[in-house]
């Protein structure tokens, strides 16, 4: 559906991005993640036309976005950081007039108007004023607004920013719900938005991509194959850590102070013989918990010292 | 072609509805009241005075009252218009409401025409308000109509080509 080849971006001297190389595909939902500044918003602004790259090119829907602009652009619903309201016009009236830009027919426009109201639940100030409205509204009259066309594709920057965690929420399920009607790009830094919605991740840094996963796959690929259990005893820390060390699939032992954090084989049975461990040496076994490694770690690990 | 004309109705319906406008407009009413009435008022007077019957004495309403009415008029949007539309580009770039237009299946050409459309259509109203002035006179004098329709008509087109050249990038 979107194909980014050899994209690269620079303002000035400055590189925002150099030599992306990305595929996404029909009704995928693809998190965009990366630090402040890594180049999410140029590689989406490229992505819809916006703004011309330096460098590669980026197809859509078989399209080149610069040769056939007008034919991406009807396909792509694009939500901007700062969602893009007159303020002066009616939600209604506004929504009305986005539909009929982005070449909705004439007799489609009114039940589109109607369902991206109810989808995002603005039905209630659907007369009102858009400059009149909080925050959180005016980004669900963004999100409306890049909806209202039903387009193919969906492009949404930060979606969730400066919205309170009630609103994040609401957002979230709105994103779940539009699962499977949409193809979906999602730029964030917030990782746990990601992991609530996402089913393929990239990740850039200093304007590369240095992962491009499924959610599993990075997991996986990033723990090596094995788990992490962290375990909280009441007695004797230092000799325990010594002692977990001896037995067989504990592939490390770090003492973090206050717990253990036990890296191991990915067999489970191992969790069995790490308590019968504690348990057998009376460590008064407070807390024990396996987990695998989270998309926090993962992002950490892959942007550290860079970020 | 559809995309020009939604452009320039959204943003015309905008600048319409603003209370800028009506301050504006109301302002001009004001001052085309007075100045209009003085100068009707004068020339009747004069005509009392100079039209004796079987004389010419070559009085002309279109050109003592409303060629300095329409001057007058070109005058004051010299003011108006400005503050009425440079605010159409602008402020999308303020709100960031330029980013949906970029986005959108148009193309620059028909945001520009788009955009001097709305303006042209801002004149064009306030060029209506000010053509009910002579208008009104109909009904204390006769006058043929074609030389106040030619003249409202050069109003138009002077505005449009200036309008235009204020919509230009590189002036």
């Amino acid at each position: 559906m979107i194909e980014v080849r050899g994209l690269s971006k620079s303002y000035g001297d400055r590189p925002a991005i150099r030599g992306l190389n990305f595929t996404v595909r029909k009704g995928e939902v693809v998190g965009f993640l990366g630090p402040n500044g890594a180049g999410k918003s140029t590689t989406m602004k490229i992505i819809t036309g916006y703004m011309a790259p330096s460098a590669g090119e980026v197809r859509v829907a078989g399209f080149d976005v610069f040769e056939n602009p007008i034919e991406v652009k009807k396909r792509i619903g694009y939500l901007p950081e700062t969602p893009p309201v007159y303020h002066d016009m009616f939600v209604e009236d506004y929504l009305t007039f986005v539909a009929r830009l982005k070449g909705v027919a004439r007799d489609r426009v009114r039940p589109l108007v109607d369902g991206a109201l109810e989808k995002t639940t603005l039905g209630e100030v659907r007369r009102r004023l858009i400059g009149n409205l909080s925050k959180g509204f005016k980004q669900r009259v963004g999100l409306a607004q890049a909806l209202v066309s039903d387009p193919e594709i969906l492009i949404l920057d930060e979606p969730t920013v400066g919205l309170d965690p009630k609103q994040v929420a609401e957002m979230r399920q709105l994103i779940r719900r539009l699962k499977g009607q949409h193809t979906i790009v999602l730029s964030t830094h917030i990782l746990p938005e990601v992991q609530a919605s996402c089913e393929k991740v990239i990740i850039i840094n200093q304007g590369g991509i240095v992962a491009e996963d499924s959610l599993e796959g990075l997991t996986r690929r990033m723990s090596g194959g094995g788990r992490v259990v962290t375990v909280r005893v009441r007695r004797g820390q230092e000799q325990m850590a010594s002692g977990l060390k001896t037995l067989s699939g504990v592939r490390s032992v770090v003492n973090q102070g206050n717990y253990l954090e036990i890296q191991t084989d990915p067999d489970e049975s191992i969790s069995e013989e790490i308590a019968g461990f504690l348990v057998g040496q009376n460590a008064g076994l407070l807390e024990m918990r396996s987990t695998n490694l989270d998309l926090e770690d993962i992002f950490i690990k892959l942007t550290a010292g860079q970020a | 072609m559809r995309s020009i004309w939604i452009i320039a109705a959204k943003d015309l319906k905008n600048i319409l509805m603003s209370p800028l406008f009506y301050v504006i407009a109301g302002l001009c009413s004001l001052l085309w009241s007075y100045s209009f009435m003085r100068a009707v008022l004068s020339f009747a007077e004069r005509a009392r005075v100079y039209m004796q019957p079987g004389m010419d004495t070559g009085m002309n309403l279109q050109r003592e009252v409303f060629l300095s009415h329409i001057s007058m008029a070109n005058l004051l949007f010299v003011f108006v218009v400005p503050a009425l539309t440079m605010r159409l580009l602008a402020e999308e770039k303020r709100l960031r409401t330029y980013d949906l237009l970029l986005t959108s299946p148009v193309t620059a050409t028909h945001i520009a025409v788009g955009k001097f459309l709305a303006g042209w259509g801002t004149v064009a109203v306030l060029t209506l308000i000010s053509l009910a002035y002579p208008l009104a006179t109909r009904g204390l004098a006769e006058f043929p109509m074609g030389p106040l329709f030619s003249a409202y008509l050069g109003l138009l087109l002077w505005w449009a080509f200036t309008w235009r050249w204020g919509c230009s990038p590189r002036h």
